[in-house]
């Protein structure tokens, strides 16, 4: 019943399809992925996801308030800041979607990317 | 020749193949927010925008709010407000339609709060340094001094645009109130846009416009007074409002095991000691909402209550020292208390 050609065909068609999944679900899924984000002003410094974090890295941040995030496995904080309060230290790590610490002197923020979150922002 | 008829023919189912798996996802594609963030008014402002026109609205509201705080700021050197300090005792400034505008509003809240809102308290705000580098406890006869200036009656407007100082040395600062009429600057630049859905939050003053796109409420979350930036000790759904808090926890410094926080009573020259560590204020004015939160955090519990529960259209969210949250009557039905820490105690209705 089948030729040749229509087997390349078939072939071709499937590829397409897998490709096409792959992008749709695979590729765009969340799949464990906990991407920090720290940016000074509009820049963005840098990019991480933090599930494929193994060792324990550090980030120094310039400024007129020189600050040190801490990187770990699924999570991220400000270590050290030369700023008087210190508010970026003391907000702790940051783990879930939509967690985030601002320090305004320096004019950094590190954010957890989120989706979806049970709140869309919180007055404090 | 075959081979071509049947690639043609592969081709279009292909076609309505990639279309059929197109389909569903379009139907659950979800709309993206335009969204923003920078550091203006000495503050990290984020807006979200939905709509059209999204990314013009946000750079207006982003130049706007510039604006406001060039003319606003005692932070900075120049603006009007520099101006009406420099000449304190000295004579008339005047003053643009927007700063004539805040200060008048600012005097009313004032007078509604029996002077617990005060933005004379300039020269108190730079004596304890709180918002410097060198913060300190000043010596009582220091803080005796400089409340003595503070008094809302001794800044007088004169219409259309005129304002003065009464007394030399006294200090207007509008750190409590500026955000909160930028917060109402946005919604009306977001509106002229034809945008009908809108968040926009100015260090801590959350303020929506409308509803989220699927016509839900926005969930604004007040922030746990204790607990680690991002926690929270409870959601208000609202639409069409400004959520803004005021607690002890913002900004402080620490001496001798003793917390200094930012906001002062305009009676004493100290850090308010009433019953709460936290208020926050839920109404449609942006504006009023950052002014009676420092009002009512000033207050204390009853007073606060008592002002928030005589006023139309205004909600309020207290959390005392003892950990104990309440509501006004206004969010009984709407208030989720959701505290993840287990520390605060929910009660509803007094």
């Amino acid at each position: 019943m089948f030729k040749k050609g229509d087997l390349v065909i078939l072939i071709f068609v499937a590829a397409i399809l897998g490709l096409f999944f792959l992008y749709r679900y695979g590729l765009s899924g969340n799949g464990g992925e906990i991407t920090a984000v720290i940016k000074q002003e509009d820049k963005v410094l840098m990019e991480v996801d933090l599930s494929k974090v193994q060792e324990t890295q550090h980030f120094y941040i310039d400024g007129p308030y020189p600050q040190t995030v801490r990187i770990e496995n699924g999570r991220i904080r400000f270590e050290d800041a030369e700023c008087p309060d210190k508010v970026c230290v003391k907000t702790g790590w940051l783990d879930k979607p939509g967690d985030a610490s601002v320090c305004l002197p320096n004019k950094t923020i590190i954010y957890i990317e989120s989706r979806s979150s049970d709140i869309d922002g919180i007055s404090y | 020749m075959v081979h071509i008829l049947k690639l043609a023919r592969a081709c279009r189912i292909l076609a309505v193949i990639i279309l059929l798996m197109l389909m569903p996802g379009c139907i659950r594609h979800k709309e993206l927010p335009y969204t923003s963030s920078d550091f203006i008014m000495g503050t990290y402002v984020t807006q979200r925008i939905y709509g059209e026109n999204a990314e013009e609205a946000a750079k207006e509201v982003r130049q706007r709010l510039e604006d406001i705080e060039n003319r606003m700021t005692i932070n900075a050197p120049g603006g009007e407000i520099n101006n009406l300090n420099e000449m304190a005792g000295n004579g008339v400034v005047t003053l643009s339609s927007d700063t004539y505008y805040v200060i008048r509003e600012a005097l009313t809240y004032s007078e509604l709060s029996g002077g617990a809102f005060d933005i004379t308290i300039g020269p108190v705000v730079k004596l304890w340094g709180v918002f410097s580098d060198d913060a300190r406890v000043p010596e009582p006869h220091e803080v005796e001094e400089k409340v003595k200036l503070v008094n809302y009656r001794d800044l007088i407007l004169e219409e259309p645009d005129k304002a003065k100082l009464t007394k030399p040395g006294q200090i207007v600062d509008l750190g409590a109130i500026a955000k909160g009429y930028g917060g109402d600057e946005a919604i009306r630049i977001y509106k002229k846009h034809g945008i009908k859905s809108a968040y926009i939050n100015l260090g801590g003053n959350t303020v929506v416009l409308g509803s989220k796109p699927d016509g839900s409420p926005w969930r604004v979350a007040i922030q746990n007074p204790r607990g680690e930036n991002n926690t929270y000790i409870g959601i208000v759904p609202v639409t069409d409002k400004a959520v803004v808090t005021s607690g002890d926890y913002e900004r402080y410094f620490e001496k001798d095991g003793k917390r200094y926080h930012h906001i002062f009573d305009p009676k004493t020259g100290y850090p308010a000691e009433s019953d709460l560590i936290s208020a926050s204020v839920i109404t449609e004015k942006s504006i009023m909402a950052d002014a009676l939160s420092t009002a009512v955090f000033v207050l204390g519990l009853d007073k606060g209550m008592e002002l928030i529960e005589n006023l139309e259209g205004v909600e309020g969210i207290f959390v005392t020292r003892k950990k104990k949250v309440y509501v006004s009557s206004g969010l009984a039905e709407t208030f989720i208390f959701d505290d993840k820490s287990g520390e605060f105690e929910y009660v509803q209705k007094r």
